[in-house]
C-alpha cells in the first residue's frame, strides 16, 4: 500500500529543502570571496544575486514550512530529486548574469552539467569568463560530485535517523562505515587527503609551465575538481590540450582513476587490507573492461600515428571516457572526426562508467560484473547435471554469493540506464543528427561523461537541451528517487 | 654576361616568389573551423591563421607554447624559441582582450610530441593590440543585488528570532 502524501508532509520536505538551500547559499560566498579578492566587479554582484537569491527562498522556505513529520525515506527520496532542480536551477543564477550564456536555460544547462558532474558546457567565450564564476564552475562539480545532501548531511549532526534514505537516494549503494554520517565524513577526509595531493601536483606543473602562482594555484585546485569529481569542465576552451602537457595529462589520468574507485576500497585500502585491491571485482572488471576497449581503439587507430600519439589522442579519451570525467587534449571537433570503431569503445567506455559509490555515472562495474559472471554462471549450469546446485561468488570487499537479489538489481539499472541512452539519441535522431553521433553525445549526457563530438553547442535546438539536463539529473540520481517521486506526486492525485 | 646573369637571376627570384605564394595559396587559411574539419588536407602544409593571443605563454617540450583563439575554435602554436612570443604583451583572459596575432606555420594534425593538432610556428606577427576592457556594471544588477541582499538579511534576522522563540518555548 503505498502512503498517500499530506500537507504535513510537503511540510517537512520543504522545510529540509530550504535548510539544503541555506548549505547551498553558503557555497555561492565562495566564489564571491574569490570576486573580492581578484577585483571583479561585475561578477561580485552575480554572485550577490545568486547568494542573496538563494538564502532569501531557504529562509522563507524553513520560516513558512515547520517540520511536521517525522523524515522517512519517501520524504528523502523526494527531497533528493526536487532538491537537484532546485540546486541547479539557484546556481545557474551567477551564470546567467555573467553574460556568458545565450538564455537562462544554457546557463541551467550549465549548472546541472556541473553539479552532475557531466561536463557537458554551453558557456560562450570561456577564455574571457572571471575567475569567480570558473570557481563556481567548479566547485558545483565538487559539491555534486560528493554529493550535495551528503555534503550538508556531513555537517548536519540531528539527520541521522534518515541521512541512509538521503544516502541511497543520491545513488550510492554501498554504505562504508555502520554510520551513514560517519561514511559521509569519511568520503569528505578522503577528498580533502586527495585535494591536498591533487593541488599540489597539478600547481607544480603548471608554476613549470610559467603559469603565475595565482593562477596555477586556482587551476590546479579546478583541474582537481574536474579529475577527481569525474566532472570535465576545465577553465579554458580547449579543456586539457589548452596546456600541451603530457606530465598534466598523466596526472589527470591518475586522479580520474581515483575519482572512479568506489569509495569503499579507499577505506579498505586505507583502513584495512592492501590487498584488497589485486582480488576486488571491480577492479578486475575495470582492468577487464579498459584493456578489451584499449585493444579495439588501438587497432582503429593503426596508421593514424605512432605510439605517443595513440596514447595522447586514443587511450587519454578512453580513460576519461570510461572513468566519466570528459576531460580532453583533442583540438575542438577533433573528436568528430574519429572512426566509428574508435566512437563505438570510447561510448561503451561512457555506457559502463566506474566503481559503485564513487563520483561517477553510467552502469558501474560491479553491475556489468555481475551481468557478466550471470552470463558464465549460466552457461556453467547447462553444463552441469540437471540436479546440480550450483551457485557462484564473486569478491568485493568480501566474498558474496550472486543471489538473484543481486542479478536483479543489475539487470534493472542497467535496462534503466539503456533506456535512457536510447531515449536521447532517438530524439537527436529526430532533429537529424547522426545515429552514432546522437547516442555519442546521449550516453555522454546520460553517464555523466562530457566528451562531445559537438552535439553539445548553444545553437542546439531546445528540445534537446532539455532533454540531455533530464539525462544528466536522471542518470546521477540513478532513477530510484526519481520515479519514487514521481509515485509520490501520483499518490496525490489517486486520493 | 652580367646582363644575363642578371636576367636569370631577376627571372630566378620572380619564379621562387611566384612558387611561394602559391604554396601560401594553397595551404593559407583564415578558418581555422575549416582546418579542423579536414586536417588531413591541411596536414604537414603551411597556414596562417589569425586570432587573438589567450591565456598565458607555457613552457613545455623545450620550447614554448601559446593559444590563439579564432572564436570559437582555438589552437596551440609552438616554437622551439623561447622569445618567439615575448612581443604579446597582452594575454586574452577576463577583462582583458589579447593582442591579436598572424601566426605563420606548419599544421601538424598530428603533432611530434603527441597530443591535438597544433601549429609549428614559421613567423608570427601582432596585427592588433589588445588591453583592458572597461568592466560596466548595470544599475538594475546592483540594484537587484542590493534588494535581495536586504531581503536577505531581513528574513535570517526574523528566523533567527523565531528560533530562539521556538527554543524558549521549548524550555518553557
Amino acid at each position: 500500500m503505498i502512503i498517500s502524501p499530506d500537507r504535513k508532509d510537503f511540510s517537512t520536505i520543504l522545510n529540509i529543502l530550504g535548510k539544503l538551500i541555506l548549505g547551498l547559499s553558503l557555497f555561492m560566498l565562495i566564489p564571491l570571496g574569490v570576486a573580492i579578492f581578484k577585483k571583479e566587479i561585475s561578477p561580485f554582484f552575480d554572485f550577490l544575486i545568486g547568494f542573496s537569491a538563494s538564502a532569501c527562498l531557504g529562509f522563507l522556505l524553513v520560516i513558512i514550512f515547520p517540520v511536521k513529520k517525522e523524515v522517512g525515506w519517501v520524504h528523502a527520496f523526494f527531497t533528493v530529486s526536487v532538491g537537484w532542480l532546485i540546486f541547479s536551477l539557484l546556481g545557474a543564477i551567477p551564470f546567467y548574469f555573467s553574460s556568458h550564456f545565450l538564455s537562462f536555460i544554457d546557463a541551467w544547462f550549465e549548472a546541472m552539467s556541473g553539479f552532475t558532474t557531466t561536463g557537458l558546457t554551453l558557456v560562450q567565450d570561456l577564455d574571457h569568463l572571471s575567475f569567480s564564476h570558473n570557481m563556481w564552475r567548479h566547485l558545483t562539480m565538487f559539491i555534486g560530485g560528493q554529493g550535495i545532501i551528503l555534503a550538508s548531511l556531513s555537517i548536519l549532526t540531528r539527520a541521522r535517523s534518515v541521512a541512509l534514505g538521503f544516502y541511497v537516494g543520491e545513488a550510492r549503494q554501498e554504505k562504508i562505515l555502520p554510520n551513514v554520517i560517519d561514511t559521509a565524513r569519511f568520503i569528505w577526509k578522503v577528498s580533502f587527503v586527495y585535494l591536498i595531493l591533487g593541488v599540489a601536483t597539478f600547481f607544480t606543473i603548471l608554476f613549470y609551465q610559467g603559469v603565475s602562482v595565482s593562477k596555477s594555484l586556482f587551476q590546479a585546485l579546478w583541474i582537481f575538481f574536474a579529475s577527481f569529481d569525474t566532472g570535465g569542465f576545465a577553465p579554458q576552451s580547449q579543456n586539457i590540450a589548452y596546456y600541451h602537457s603530457f606530465p598534466l595529462e598523466l596526472a589527470t589520468v591518475i586522479f580520474m582513476i581515483l575519482g572512479a574507485t568506489n569509495f569503499n576500497l579507499h577505506f579498505w585500502i586505507w583502513n584495512k587490507k592492501k590487498s584488497e585491491i589485486f582480488k576486488n571485482f571491480e577492479i578486475k572488471t575495470f582492468l577487464f573492461t579498459l584493456f578489451s576497449l584499449m585493444f579495439i581503439l588501438y587497432f582503429s587507430f593503426i596508421g593514424f600515428g605512432n605510439q605517443l600519439t595513440i596514447f595522447r589522442k586514443g587511450f587519454y579519451q578512453l580513460i576519461s571516457a570510461h572513468t566519466g570525467c570528459g576531460f580532453t587534449n583533442l583540438a575542438s571537433g577533433e573528436l568528430s572526426i574519429f572512426s566509428a570503431l574508435s566512437l563505438l569503445a570510447l561510448t561503451f567506455a561512457m555506457m559502463i562508467g566506474g566503481g559503485v559509490c564513487s563520483t561517477t555515472g553510467g552502469i558501474k562495474l560491479l553491475r556489468l560484473g555481475i551481468i557478466f559472471k550471470t552470463f558464465f554462471t549460466e552457461i556453467k549450469r547447462w553444463m552441469y547435471p540437471f540436479k546440480a546446485v550450483y551457485k557462484d561468488r564473486f569478491h568485493h570487499l568480501q566474498d558474496l554469493i550472486l543471489s538473484d537479489k543481486r542479478i536483479k538489481g543489475a539487470y534493472i539499472f542497467f535496462a534503466f540506464f539503456l533506456f535512457t541512452y536510447a531515449l536521447g539519441a532517438v530524439v537527436a535522431m529526430c532533429f537529424g543528427y547522426s545515429a552514432s553521433f546522437s547516442l555519442f553525445e546521449s550516453v555522454s549526457a546520460t553517464a555523466n561523461v562530457g566528451l562531445s563530438v559537438g552535439l553539445t553547442n548553444p545553437a542546439m535546438p531546445l528540445t534537446l537541451k532539455l532533454i540531455y539536463m533530464f539525462q544528466m539529473w536522471a542518470g546521477r540520481l540513478e532513477f530510484i528517487s526519481i520515479f519514487v517521486s514521481i509515485g509520490f506526486i501520483i499518490s496525490l492525485f489517486k486520493k | 654576361m652580367v646582363r644575363k646573369l642578371i636576367k636569370k637571376g631577376i627571372c630566378f627570384v620572380c619564379l621562387f616568389c611566384f612558387g611561394v605564394s602559391a604554396h601560401f595559396v594553397y595551404g593559407a587559411s583564415d578558418n581555422l573551423s575549416e582546418i579542423f574539419k579536414t586536417p588531413e588536407a591541411y596536414d604537414g602544409k603551411l597556414v596562417e591563421i589569425t586570432g587573438e593571443a589567450i591565456g598565458e605563454q607555457l613552457k613545455s617540450n623545450d620550447g614554448v607554447w601559446i593559444n590563439v583563439s579564432c572564436y570559437p575554435e582555438a589552437i596551440g602554436v609552438y616554437s622551439s624559441d623561447e622569445q618567439s612570443f615575448v612581443s604579446i604583451k597582452h594575454w586574452g583572459a577576463y577583462g582583458e582582450k589579447g593582442d591579436y596575432v598572424t601566426v605563420r606555420g606548419i599544421f601538424y594534425k598530428n603533432f611530434i610530441f603527441g597530443g591535438a593538432s597544433a601549429i609549428r610556428l614559421n613567423s608570427f606577427k601582432i596585427t592588433q593590440e589588445g588591453g583592458k576592457i572597461k568592466a560596466n556594471v548595470s544599475l538594475l544588477k546592483q540594484q537587484l543585488a542590493l534588494i535581495l541582499f536586504a531581503m536577505c538579511l531581513f528574513l535570517g534576522i526574523v528566523y533567527f528570532i523565531k528560533n530562539k522563540l521556538w527554543k524558549r518555548n521549548l524550555r518553557t
